[in-house]
């Protein structure tokens, strides 16, 4: 018996060793250890085993099955390793790895989205108008005096048909509050339009966005800190801010924000003119009078609206000294932004 | 909780319907988990006396008895083991319909039987199949066993919040019923004038009672009740018990069980006769316990206790875990004469360690962790006491133990007006609020001044005085510097005092809160903090498709408004009806610049002519923005678009990839991906000419709305925009997205979860040649159709064209995925299927299968 199980480990330990692929030794397994073989059938004979010879039986069997199964598991291994080791290719790795295709935005819609998700993690809603408008929104409705010159055809463009592109998102300020009631707290990105000769630094097209807050309670002071979180955001943690009295017609009190300069951080350079500071937007309390325009009732809500310059700040942000730059699509540029 | 509707309903009028019921429950806070009927039992089973009964020879256990209900005696035979004359069971009568059964007249072992006496569980009443239900003898026969047992019932498990143990109880839950339903309250009347009290017994000669803890042991009541009589619990009070999950043992116990469930305040009974006596007088000492204490409980196990348990002990020993759970060696049994009635109040976190300590988890522990009241011990006492007397025959002996230590004063809270409108944004008369308070049992004290007082500070509760002008205020606290409280300033407030069983009201907010609850939350209308101003689906779109481009290596880029008009009659040729849409500038600053454009795709091309000429001859380009054409009238047409331009090869020349030229199907891939990934699915693509090489365009519709457009530009359009295609050694690609009617498209739209298949799939491939001119689109359906609903994929895997393959021929490979919704398919099904498939194209068209 025992020099059976010894006479079929000599012989499965010749067929192993020989076995030189995995299929080949998977049969082989399954001849040798598995439920159809030789081994397997010594146990279905235990019953036929006098009792007292029972467990000494069993247990040669069970060593010589280890005894298989390791020789099995080691060759396995050993096949493995040598596969693994003929595939290896010896790689050059020092060559770039694969190209993917990678576009990107405008450096004016990075910023612009920029913009929006600060303001709607500050709880603002983005609000969009139409670019073609009329006076009234563009102009009356923003207590612009009648006679004012940014209504010259030097100034603004009009339609045939007597319509205007808006010089400013601040219509959509107004078709808000004509829609909704307060409190409103929206920002308006878009485009304007105004008859300026390209140069470096002027464009007939060119992005705004334009900020409104209207509630009771709502104060100079919130517009303070909204705005300077705003520049935070943008320029980072170490810009100032500062106002300055301005006029606009539809807000007043008027003031310009100025921020400390991205360039030279407040010690004065070329770019600030030495002055230290760059402005940022400008801003007021809204003009009672437009409240009174759009029946909004201005004793009991206050409001404060802001506008700033898209291009002005993505000039400011990339460091790009040439507004037409933006508007040339040189793709030796866009790919920059990707 | 599980409470019984008709116990409920002896506390309070309750006259709507389930729904309305439980619509209120839960707009008071107190959350329906699960309701249900309980014991519909139909009306043919009725109580019925057994008159006599005879076993049926031949058989071990069944009887033949004579039951008379009343109207009529019937034989029936029945099985159950205590069955027997005299009893009064519940009958079953032919042609009624049980749950399992319908009953009719039959014959068991020859014997006819009309009709069942029925078992709990053949009533559906619970799972108990021991014996058929044994009334009480007084009960009257031929009576319908739900008019008897008041059934059926509404079983409601309701989930009562941590912050709420006043509603552990019945009368808790119509209390708050009461308040915001406004129904009438009706509860026992309970005082020791209306018990009768035995004069010759008092408590004092036979019990002393010594609270050691009294941190712990708030409030200790007992009661001495001496000749009970132990048996049964009548059975409306045992129904009572089974509907709201407890299990009746014996009168006493459950009458403490009851009175437990309808004021929300666990008690405990213990035999007096088990507690050792000194000269005459059993001891109760509450205490901690000693170290490693053992203590056996009535759940069977024994407890080696530590001292920061609280036991209550007699002269040598525990005989409860406080609050917990009591002894085996001083419970009730039915030889039990004499009963001390326990009704305490411990600390809730005392209890609530001692519970978690030895994962011990009783009605009582649940209660009493969750802070219940010492005033509320009194009447649970008496309540008992007074069920004790009537339903257990016992006499009352006179008097009470009752120590109560630090006995608090009534928590005074003044509430504003003022503040109620401006935490929940409604405004409510003195009137209103004062109802919705009244209703929960706070007493109104008055108006006064408003002044914030601090339930923790050192002395708790500051004294409400008058001012000369009949004006409350609470006397100033010591210790703190806003003494100089000026009347005329502070603002005007309402004071309540609080019951002592709402241990939840604490504060001025806490009430402010119980009056939003009561006075309804749908009152409240809601208040617009933003106009619902902002489109969030067209905003994230737009993003999304710019970000999409931006990935598949397109650049964006951003172009003026302005048009030129020459432009577009070089895209549109003298087509007047598009010219007319155009809106023009009166005062431009040139030609080139002096209309709003109509697309994107002309100033596009001027991108691409611009980077061509400085050497860019490979570009990806997008812009989506608006697009204007006339309406005579504002606002003007202002569309959305993006449209791409590709010029070169698809991607960078690169060691690893052979470079390949942009192609229609690159344009045609791209546009419909994009329409996927934003949930589009049922379009149609067509072929399309309009300002793209007819041969080589198509276009894609959505509910008959053309969404977009993609194609090859006729060299000679692109010419004119300076691209000469054969310098360049490319075409110019274009396809253009409606990016307003996507919006609009895929509104709403979510994609829905499909259950992946049960079984596995299997694939094949075929391949064959066949003639040029048969459409992918038609053999493509012509599969389809063939596999039917074991298709689970199909796609095309190869086109080839080359020595091996026929001039006007091309070979095709598809690769077919198979999925049976129902079985796995074997591999002789799948061959059969794709047999089918192959005739199926051998007898349609003249292909070669490879």
């Amino acid at each position: 018996m025992q020099l059976q199980l010894e006479e079929l480990i000599v012989k499965a330990k010749q067929e192993i060793g020989q076995c030189s692929n995995l299929s080949e030794l998977a049969n082989l397994k399954a001849q040798y250890v598995g439920k159809k073989s030789e081994l397997n059938n010594l146990f279905g004979k235990l019953k036929d085993i006098p009792a007292e010879e029972r467990p000494a039986f069993g247990q040669a069997v069970n060593r010589a099955r280890n005894k298989l199964e390791e020789l099995i598991d080691g060759r396995e291994t050993e096949l493995r390793n040598s596969i693994w080791n003929q595939t290896k290719q010896g790689l050059d790795l020092t060559m770039p790895g694969t190209a993917y295709p990678r576009g990107g935005l405008h450096p004016l819609t990075k910023v612009m989205r920029e913009i929006e998700d600060v303001f709607i993690g500050m709880g603002f809603a983005i609000a969009e108008g139409f670019d073609i408008e009329d006076e009234f929104h563009n102009f009356d409705a923003l207590n612009t005096p009648k006679d004012h010159p940014s209504r010259n055809l030097a100034d603004t463009f009009y339609l045939k048909d007597g319509n205007l592109l808006r010089t400013q998102t601040s219509t959509v300020q107004v078709r808000t509050m004509e829609k909704y009631p307060p409190p409103i707290r929206i920002i308006s990105p878009g485009r304007c339009y105004r008859n300026d000769k390209p140069d470096a630094s002027h464009s007939p097209v060119f992005h705004q966005v334009e900020g409104l807050v209207v509630d009771e309670g709502v104060t100079m002071a919130d517009m303070k800190d909204t705005l300077h979180r705003f520049a935070k955001s943008i320029f980072g943690n170490d810009v100032q801010v500062r106002l300055r009295p301005h006029f606009f017609p539809f807000t007043e009190p008027s003031v310009e924000m100025d921020m400390s300069c991205s360039v030279c951080g407040g010690k004065g350079c070329r770019v600030c003119k030495q002055s230290g500071w760059l402005e940022l937007c400008g801003a007021g309390m809204v003009d009672p009078n437009v409240f009174d325009i759009l029946k909004i009732d201005s004793e009991r809500y206050t409001g404060y609206a802001f506008g700033f310059g898209i291009d002005r700040i993505t000039m400011m942000k990339y460091n790009i000294p040439d507004l037409r730059i933006l508007y040339d699509n040189d793709l030796r540029v866009l790919r920059q932004f990707s | 909780m599980q409470i019984s509707l008709e116990w409920l309903k002896t506390y309070i009028k309750l006259e709507c319907s389930l729904e309305e019921l439980v619509r209120m429950l839960t707009f008071s806070g107190i959350e329906v988990e699960n309701h249900y009927s309980y014991g519909d039992i139909p009306n043919g089973v009725v109580t019925a006396k057994v008159i006599e009964s005879q076993p049926i020879e031949g058989s071990d256990h069944l009887q033949v008895c004579s039951v008379e209900t009343g109207e009529q005696k019937l034989q029936i035979v029945c099985g159950a083991p205590n069955c027997r004359s005299g009893i009064i069971a519940a009958l079953a009568l032919p042609e009624t319909n049980l749950k399992d059964i319908q009953i009719k007249k039959t014959k068991i072992r020859g014997v006819e039987s009309h009709g069942m006496l029925c078992s709990e569980k053949e009533l559906s009443l619970s799972e108990d199949h021991s014996g058929i239900i044994e009334l009480p003898a007084d009960t009257p026969i031929g009576k319908s066993l739900c008019e008897i047992w008041n059934l059926p019932d509404e079983i409601f498990e309701l989930e009562i919040t941590p912050n709420r143990p006043d509603l552990l109880g019945y009368m808790g839950i119509a209390t708050d019923l009461a308040a915001s339903s406004g129904s009438k309250l009706t509860f026992p009347e309970v005082n020791s004038a209306n018990t009768e009290t035995d004069a010759n017994t008092k408590i004092d000669d036979h019990l002393s009672l010594e609270v050691k803890e009294p941190t712990s042991c708030i409030r200790y009541v007992a009661r001495l009740i001496r000749n009970v009589r132990i048996g049964e619990s009548p059975e409306w009070l045992k129904q009572r018990l089974i509907r709201s999950g407890l299990r009746p043992i014996n009168n006493v116990v459950d009458i403490t069980n009851y009175v437990m469930l309808e004021t929300g305040h666990p008690l405990h009974a213990f035999d007096y006769n088990k507690l050792p006596k000194r000269n005459g007088k059993a001891e109760i000492i509450v205490r901690n316990a000693e170290l490693n204490e053992q203590f056996c409980a009535l759940d069977g196990n024994e407890y080696s206790l530590s001292p920061s348990n609280l036991v209550i002990a007699d002269s040598e020993k525990a005989i409860a875990l406080a609050g917990v759970i009591g002894g085996t060696n001083s419970h009730i049994t039915d030889n039990t004469v004499d009963v001390v009635l326990e009704a305490a109040c411990f600390d809730h976190t005392s209890i609530r360690k001692t519970s978690y300590q030895h994962k011990i988890s009783t009605d009582s522990a649940y209660r009493f962790e969750r802070q219940l009241a010492p005033e509320t011990c009194e009447e649970a006492s008496l309540r008992a006491a007074s069920l004790i007397v009537t339903l257990a025959a016992g006499t009352l002996s006179q008097g009470k133990l009752d120590v109560w230590n630090n006995k608090a004063k009534p928590l005074i809270i003044p509430i504003r007006p003022s503040r109620f409108e401006q935490v929940i944004g409604i405004s409510l008369t003195k009137e209103q609020i004062q109802n919705c308070l009244n209703r929960l049992g706070l007493i109104y004290l008055g108006e006064g001044c408003y002044k914030k007082y601090y339930p923790n500070s050192v002395d708790a509760i500051p004294r409400l005085v008058t001012n000369a002008d009949g004006v409350l205020f609470f006397e100033s606290q010591k210790n703190r510097n806003d003494d100089t409280v000026n009347i005329d300033k502070v603002e005007e407030a309402l004071y309540f005092e609080i019951p002592p069983k709402r241990v939840d009201l604490t504060r001025e907010i806490d009430l402010i809160e119980e009056i939003s609850r009561i006075h309804g939350l749908d009152k409240i209308n809601s208040r617009q903090v933003v106009p619902n101003i902002m489109d969030q689906h067209a905003f994230l779109l737009k993003r999304k498709l710019a970000d999409y481009f931006c990935l598949r290596g397109f650049n964006e880029v951003v172009n003026l408004s302005f048009g030129d008009p020459d432009h577009f009659s070089l895209l549109y040729g003298d087509n007047s009806d598009e010219s007319r849409k155009q809106i023009e500038l009166l005062n431009p600053q040139n030609r080139n610049l002096s209309v709003m454009r109509t697309n994107l795709a002309a100033q596009l091309l001027q991108t691409a002519s611009y980077n061509i000429n400085r050497s860019t001859k490979q570009m990806r380009i997008f812009e989506m923005n608006r697009v204007f054409q006339e309406n005579h009238s504002l606002p003007k047409i202002e569309n959305c678009h993006l449209t791409l331009l590709a010029i070169g090869d698809n991607q960078n020349k690169h060691w690893k990839t052979s470079s390949l030229a942009t192609d229609f199907y690159d344009l045609k891939g791209l546009v419909t991906d994009l329409l996927e990934t934003t949930g589009l699915v049922d379009y149609r693509i067509v072929d399309y000419s309009n300002l793209y090489y007819t041969e080589e365009a198509q276009s894609i519709l959505c509910e008959d709305k053309q969404i977009a457009a993609f194609g090859k530009l006729k060299p000679s359009v692109a010419i004119n925009f300076g691209i000469d295609s054969l310098e360049l050694k490319s075409d110019v690609w274009l396809a253009d997205i409606d990016v307003e009617s996507l919006i609009d498209l895929t509104r709403d739209k979510t994609k829905q979860y499909k259950q992946v298949p049960k079984f596995p799939s299997s694939e094949r491939d075929i391949s064959f040649l066949i003639a040029d001119n048969i459409s992918f689109n038609s053999i493509q359906s012509e599969i389809k159709d063939a596999v039917g609903n074991s298709l689970y994929g199909l796609a095309l895997i190869d086109e080839f064209r080359g020595k091996q393959v026929p001039g006007g021929m091309r070979s095709l490979t598809f690769r077919i995925v198979f999925n049976h919704p129902e079985k796995t398919l074997t591999d002789d099904e799948v061959d059969l299927i794709v047999e089918l498939v192959k005739n199926k194209l051998k007898s349609l068209w003249d292909v070669q299968l490879r």
